[in-house]
């Protein structure tokens, strides 16, 4: 029953020396429906639609017109590979749906927690509907996690909870070369899928919280269609997990239609993480910008593929990428390649990447004021994971990354 | 026990291949406001850094002790835990972290201890004002965005608020227009008078001195301490300039 | 001033001057163990090398075709002449050069150049050099410049022997082990310990041959803190049929050493150009590429250099014109092995006409280098929207210990700009030609003025009759 999958391929090759060209995932265990819990304001309908709906075996795919049809032609990031893995499992779509005009500020909160031995797959869908606004706010947690991470009271002092529980004793995994074959013995498994699509005017928060035990391999694809004028927000927040693979893809068609993402993470000890981002721009005036930025520890492994595509017909199209990784061990490895792939005049795309150990100057700076290295290190980690989660105006997800950071 | 907070003895510093200062000598007494005052490129800010401890300044030779205890070897946030306090001429931004949050981890590192949020903010916004900072500069993020004259009021903001014993004030002045030179000295005199605290002013002009009593002024050139005088050095200069401490 | 004017002249029917062939040499088309053979008869190989070469062709044929780069479709192997001479020997003197070759360098301007502006010459003619010369106080001061055949033979034999092909062995990629088989031609330069060659060295290829491939070997060996400038031209006539450029160079910087690599490059758009050329720098030693590829039907080409020693520095400025017809795949690629090792990459892409820019990089920072730095900046500009431009930059960072920056742009040409030099009264082709060379003015100004007004005159060249 154990797949192999080849996934996060980047959409325009190169050397394979490198390395980077996608990623294998061995050994994918047969997968049930996870556990989530559903928090969901009245004004956002929330529906279940059964596998036999959206997928059939006598039926290739989901009735035309219909709001799994809909979602489900959204590609993900991550690749065919991932919808056939969703395709292959029992699993239920979860579709939340916002309808015309109403702006919700309450989120929708989605809390998935996971166990070691029951490997989990979930597939969700979120449709906002025209000048609709959404925020979806989804926490991915193991089982056996402290449960204080998840409740904060409101102490004003926040950040002063003593540090986290469960990155210690961690799980010995022997890996080989990284990324093109994971062959970790992680105990852990799961999948997820989100399909997004805005329509007209429309404004799609999506937050992601990440909080995984080390044992974890964690499959995370969002794919997202993105309407005129319509916004698609994004911001996932990488704190705990084993071998994290992420995936995204927006599709921006329409006109004047952006995406916003931001990514950030804190990888330790053996911990990986793969990314593949992908903004196709046939819009004209569509904008994307995407914020990667992180700190590697211990023994950690990021590849960042980021990609901004302008096609024929995003005329007045701008596209930004931003990374910005710190490094603090020297066994870690960090794999960037940021692509701008064009084939239209009138545009205009940008990437900058700043990749190193913290700035001496600055180290000094902040010595001079009696701050010892240790802790100057633990700030910087803390201010990257701060600025991408400044975004979010939901108070109770700020809280948990901070009572996580301790 | 010495009197004296700073001593400087023979201090030879090196930057990557190039010796800066000559066998430096300097005592600074608890209380003492020093001037050190010197051309451009003279090695002022040098003398600076070697005594915050700067990694890329190698001290060749001699000592810095500071109540008596030899710096040499001491990092530099012992340094500033100690009770030394360099305001940079040139600060770093530093995204991601407030002003606020800064100063509460900074000195909460100095203390080991934590300190209530509400004493700390009081204070803070108390100190603010002699700076007339506007009170939201507390959450934005340390610099980042600061325009030159807000940089050195923070600074200030800093040195008012960690209570160092010495403060080294680099060149604090230069770049400021005359009210936000004020603002600074007005800073300067509160820690004086709030502390005790003893002063080293680096600065090549002497806008900043003007409020301030001076007690013993040195003339930096080429590395070397060629002069030393009262506060009356500090009018003469101000109206001959440095060359007659060039020649020769 | 006045004496450069042969450069200005340049007029892209001088690079079509097609000679007819006759009292040629060609090997029968294909590639097999005997025309191999045939090729090491023809060139009296050592022993080691006729067994170099059987072995890469082995080591060809196992080895696929690159499935990440642009389309190799069009070259088939079996129509390739992989030797073609004519029935002439290299001469020392520019007057024994055959008449219609002497015609074809004169109005490439070589033997002016020459004269006025370089150290010493090699001209070679499809497989062969068919001229070499080196002026005789730089041979004095110990400089060793000659090609490739005399030097595996000659004085210097064991050098190269020990050398050749080690930078980039056979195995490194197809086109690779295919130059390892069927190699001709090429020069060998080497600049004895603290010699400084104050005037650039310069090596001419021109293949005249339809159907035929050029797969010159370039080795170059600066010893410890010597210094020179090699600039590397290539041009073709146009044909209807498939030709192959499979050129290898392997440079040597020693301790301390410097080495400025400059090519411009313009073969015909029936050209597949699969050059492959790296550097290894030992301690304290630089190597500095300028790049400038306007030519060929389809181009793979990425510099490397390998920054082996403490210290050692690593700097490429490219410059890519993709016009009508053109898939050009280019970029470097910077290998950091020691400590306080710095790599600095400058380029700039144009699309035109339906042309394809790749514009392809790798960083590599291994643990040991530590201290290491490392920036590149590549800029690509669309002049249509027919045409293409990717940026495909890759960085793998194995040390905290590391100043990395990386920073990519693409756009177009500013209305503004072409207004603004239209309001003082240059008529619109000219202003946008004008900008794109301020563009690709990143290779122009490292260029010796007479290269660097032949490479304006190549961009105002492809901007004719842009507007429209």
């Amino acid at each position: 029953m154990e797949m192999d999958m080849t996934i996060n391929r980047l959409p325009a090759p190169t050397w394979n020396w490198l390395h980077v060209n996608e990623a294998t995932v061995k050994g994918v265990p047969a997968l049930q429906a996870g556990r989530m819990e559903d928090e969901t304001p009245e004004t956002i309908e929330k529906q279940v639609i059964s596998r036999d709906v959206w997928n059939c075996d006598n039926k290739k795919q989901p009735d035309a017109g219909t709001l799994s049809a809909e979602l489900l032609q959204i590609p993900g990031g991550m690749g065919a590979d991932m919808d056939q893995l969703m395709a292959k499992n029992p699993t239920d779509l979860h579709t939340w749906t916002i309808a015309a005009g109403v702006k919700e500020s309450a989120p929708v909160r989605l809390h998935f927690t996971y166990e070691p031995d029951a490997p989990a797959q979930d597939l969700i869908g979120i449709c906002a509907e025209e000048d609709s606004e959404i925020t979806v706010i989804m926490d991915f947690r193991g089982a056996d996690m402290d449960s204080a991470h998840g409740k904060l009271t409101d102490d004003e002092t926040n950040g002063s909870k003593p540090g986290n529980t469960a990155a210690d004793d961690r799980v010995g995994c022997e890996q080989s070369e990284y990324p093109t074959v994971s062959d970790s013995k992680l105990s852990g498994f799961a999948a997820i899928q989100t399909k997004i699509s805005a329509k007209k005017g429309a404004k799609v928060h999506l937050v992601q919280i990440q909080r995984l035990p080390e044992n974890f391999t964690f499959l995370n694809d969002v794919g997202t269609d993105c309407g005129e004028d319509a916004l698609i927000d994004t911001v996932q927040v990488v704190l705990g997990g084993g071998d994290t693979y992420m995936g995204m893809r927006t599709d921006l068609g329409a006109k004047a239609s952006s995406l916003e993402s931001k990514v950030g993470y804190l990888l330790d000890k053996k911990e990986k993480l793969d990314l593949n981002y992908l903004a196709y721009h046939t819009g004209a005036k569509t904008t994307s910008r995407m914020d990667v930025s992180g700190v590697l520890r211990g023994e950690s492994q990021k590849l960042f593929r980021g990609t901004i595509d302008f096609r024929n017909g995003s005329v007045g199209a701008k596209g930004d990428e931003k990374e910005d990784v710190l490094l603090f061990s020297d066994n870690v490895i960090n794999r960037t390649v940021p692509l701008i792939l064009c084939e239209e005049e009138d545009v205009e795309g940008n990437h900058g990447a700043t990749i190193g150990k913290l700035d001496e100057a600055l180290l000094f700076y902040l010595s001079s004021r009696g701050i010892a290295e240790e802790e100057i290190y633990e700030m910087m980690a803390r201010a990257r994971i701060d600025a991408i989660c400044s975004g979010i105006v939901d108070e109770k997800t700020q809280e948990l990354v901070q009572g996580y950071l301790g | 026990m010495s009197e004296k907070l700073l001593q400087v003895k023979n201090l030879s510093v090196r930057v990557e291949e190039k010796e800066i200062l000559h066998g430096i000598d300097l005592e600074i007494g608890k209380g003492e406001t020093h001037v050190l005052m010197g051309p451009n490129g003279a090695g002022k800010s040098t003398l600076g850094y070697a005594l915050m401890g700067n990694p890329g300044y190698q001290v060749t030779e001699g000592q810095i002790l500071f109540d008596g205890n030899n710096l040499n070897e001491v990092s530099v946030s012992d340094r500033a835990k100690a009770g030394l306090f360099l305001s940079f001429q040139n600060p770093l931004e530093v995204p991601g972290i407030t002003l606020s949050n800064f100063i509460r981890s900074a000195l909460e590192q100095r203390t080991g201890e934590r300190i209530r949020l509400w004493d700390f903010r009081k204070e803070l916004e108390a100190k603010m004002e002699i700076l007339q900072m506007d009170k939201s500069y507390a959450k934005r993020d340390l610099n980042v965005g600061f325009s030159g004259g807000e940089k050195k009021k923070a600074e200030i903001l800093q040195l008012l608020m960690m209570k160092p014993q010495l403060a080294i004030l680099d060149e604090t002045d230069s770049g400021l227009d005359v009210d936000a030179v004020r603002t600074v000295s007005r800073g300067v005199e509160e820690y004086q008078k709030d502390k005790d605290g003893s002063l080293l002013i680096i600065t090549h002009s002497t806008r900043i001195l003007e409020s301030l009593h001076v007690d013993v002024t040195h003339v930096l050139v080429n590395g070397r301490i060629v002069a030393e005088g009262d506060g009356s050095l500090v009018n003469e200069i101000n109206e001959n300039g440095f060359e007659r401490f060039e020649q020769g | 001033m006045k004496e450069k004017t042969w450069v200005e002249d340049v007029n892209r029917s001088i690079y079509d001057v097609k000679n007819e062939e006759k009292d040629v040499y060609r090997l029968q088309a294909g590639l097999t163990p005997e025309i191999v053979a045939q090729i090491s008869d023809e060139k009296h190989d050592p022993d080691w090398m006729r067994e170099f070469r059987q072995k890469s062709l082995e080591i060809y044929n196992e080895i696929p075709v690159p499935d990440w780069g642009p389309s190799i479709d069009g070259l088939n192997m079996d129509k390739i002449a992989t030797y073609v001479r004519t029935n002439t020997n290299m001469k020392a003197n520019w007057e024994d050069v055959p008449e219609d070759i002497k015609k074809t360098f004169d109005l490439l301007g070589i033997p002016q150049a020459e004269r006025e502006s370089l150290a010493g010459v090699g001209a070679q003619y499809d497989s062969e050099l068919v001229y070499h010369n080196v002026k005789a106080e730089v041979a004095a001061q110990g400089v060793v410049y000659t090609d490739m055949e005399s030097a595996l033979t000659g004085e210097y034999a064991d050098m190269v022997k020990s050398h050749f092909m080690k930078l980039v062995p056979p195995r490194d990629h197809k086109f690779a082990a295919l130059h390892g088989a069927v190699w001709s031609g090429g020069s060998f330069v080497y600049v004895p310990p603290g010699v400084k060659v104050d005037i650039p060295l310069q090596s001419y290829f021109r293949l005249n041959a339809p159907g035929a491939g050029q797969f010159e070997h370039t080795l170059i060996i600066v010893d410890e803190g010597a210094d020179l400038h090699f600039i590397e031209g290539c041009s073709a006539p146009k044909y209807n049929v498939a030709n192959l450029h499979a050129g290898c160079v392997e440079l040597f910087v020693g301790k301390n050493a410097r080495l400025r690599y400059s090519t411009i490059e313009n073969w015909s758009r029936n050209m597949y150009n699969l050059n492959t050329k790296r550097a290894r720098v030992e301690a304290g030693g630089k190597i500095e590429w300028v790049s400038g590829s306007f030519g060929s039907h389809v181009s793979y080409l990425y510099p490397m250099s390998v920054l082996a020693g403490d210290g050692a520095r690593a700097e490429f400025t490219g410059v890519t014109f993709a016009g009508k017809g053109q898939n050009l795949d280019t970029g470097a690629k910077m290998v950091h092995l020691a400590p306080n090792t710095s790599s600095y990459m400058n380029t700039r892409s144009i699309s035109k006409g339906g042309g394809i820019s790749t514009f392809r990089s790798s960083v590599t920072v291994m643990p040991k280098a530590k201290h290491s730095k490392s920036s590149v900046s590549c800029q690509s500009l669309m002049l249509d929207r027919i045409s293409r431009s990717d940026t495909v930059p890759a960085m793998d960072i194995r040390t905290s210990d590391a100043d990395i920056g990386h920073e990519a742009r693409i756009g177009r040409i500013s209305d503004d700009a072409v207004f603004y030099l239209m309001s003082r009264g240059i008529p619109e082709d000219e202003a946008r030609a004008l900008i794109v060379s301020g563009f690709a003015d990143n290779v122009s100004k490292e260029l010796p003025v007479e290269y660097a007004v032949e490479m304006n005159n190549l961009i105002r060249l492809e901007m004719k009759g842009s507007i429209g």
